[in-house]
């Protein structure tokens, strides 16, 4: 419907007012700069490489800035953002077959009985914390901060994806679910494989270190 | 009151603020009793913590920030 401007007495165009790419270029910069680092980290999670992770986040902040007028104002930018690396990522690297395929493999393992060991394997979690009290929340940075590291770059890509952006950059399920384009289930589904992963290989790296020995 | 088994089933979305209020109750009452789970949930909290910490860490140069900046300003101009 075309609305009238009765002081003006001219149609009120809905086009962007000429020269106002200035204002959405400063706009733009002014609300996703501060999120340049946490997209390199995340696409360092992706990449596994520093400058793929550059080349990425530039290409991507580049993608974002042009198509920030199908942005909604109000909406989480932030996943907005994300989600744009996650697909300039797939289209650079052409990744998508190989996601896919592993997606596929997901599907085909027995999901519950998987779940169930896994939880069995937790459940001997709580008698290690208890039974060896060294690796409490004060010193568990001293004695484990460089294994965390390592432990993280150990985990299958589509495990460390979804950890980041649970516990990195705090999204919830269904925003991961939306950047990665992913059922939920799947996110949660990938979010327990991967902690059971990454407690598991603590746990050996503490063993090693003598921290505690498993009881016999 | 939950089991242990039970309640160790919710402790991942519990941390991650996943539950329905009557889920995270459920857990509390729980952990509120038992040593055993909170010690396991406490571990599981700092772990998270050290990892987003140590994640943090790493930053985008501010030479690459500078590349995007500049190449922002081509496109617009």
């Amino acid at each position: 419907m075309v609305e009238y401007d009765p002081l003006n007495k001219n149609k009120i165009s809905s086009e962007v007012p000429a020269g106002s790419h200035l204002d959405k270029a400063q706009e733009f910069e002014t609300l996703s700069m501060t999120y340049l680092d946490a997209l390199y980290r995340y696409a360092l999670s992706l990449t596994r490489n520093k400058n793929d992770a550059e080349d990425l986040v530039q290409e991507a902040y580049l993608r974002a800035y042009r198509s920030f007028n199908t942005f909604q104002r109000g909406t989480n930018l932030k996943a907005w953002l994300f989600k744009i690396l996650t697909n300039t990522f797939f289209t650079l690297y052409q990744k998508q077959k190989r996601y896919q395929a592993a997606e596929e493999k997901l599907k085909e393992e027995p999901d519950f009985s998987l779940f169930r060991d896994t939880e069995k394997e937790i459940a001997s979690v709580p008698s290690v914390v208890r039974a060896f009290p060294i690796l409490t929340r004060d010193n568990l940075e001293n004695l484990l901060g460089d294994e965390v590291t390592k432990a993280l770059d150990e985990l299958p890509d589509e495990y460390r994806q979804a950890l980041i952006l649970c516990d990195v950059q705090d999204f919830t399920y269904q925003e991961i679910a939306n950047i990665l384009d992913v059922p939920i289930g799947t996110v949660r589904s990938r979010l327990f494989r991967a902690r059971s992963m990454l407690q598991k290989s603590l746990w050996h790296y503490a063993e090693e270190r003598g921290l505690w020995r498993r009881a016999s | 009151m939950i089991n242990c088994d039970d309640a160790a089933k919710y402790f991942h979305e519990y941390l991650d603020k996943e539950l329905s209020r009557e889920d995270i109750w459920k857990v509390e009452e729980h952990l509120h009793k038992c040593r055993h789970c909170f010690g396991h949930v406490e571990f599981d909290r700092a772990l998270r913590e050290l990892l987003k910490k140590k994640m943090v860490e790493t930053t985008l140069s501010p030479e690459i920030k500078q590349v995007i900046a500049k190449k922002l300003y081509q496109e617009v101009h």
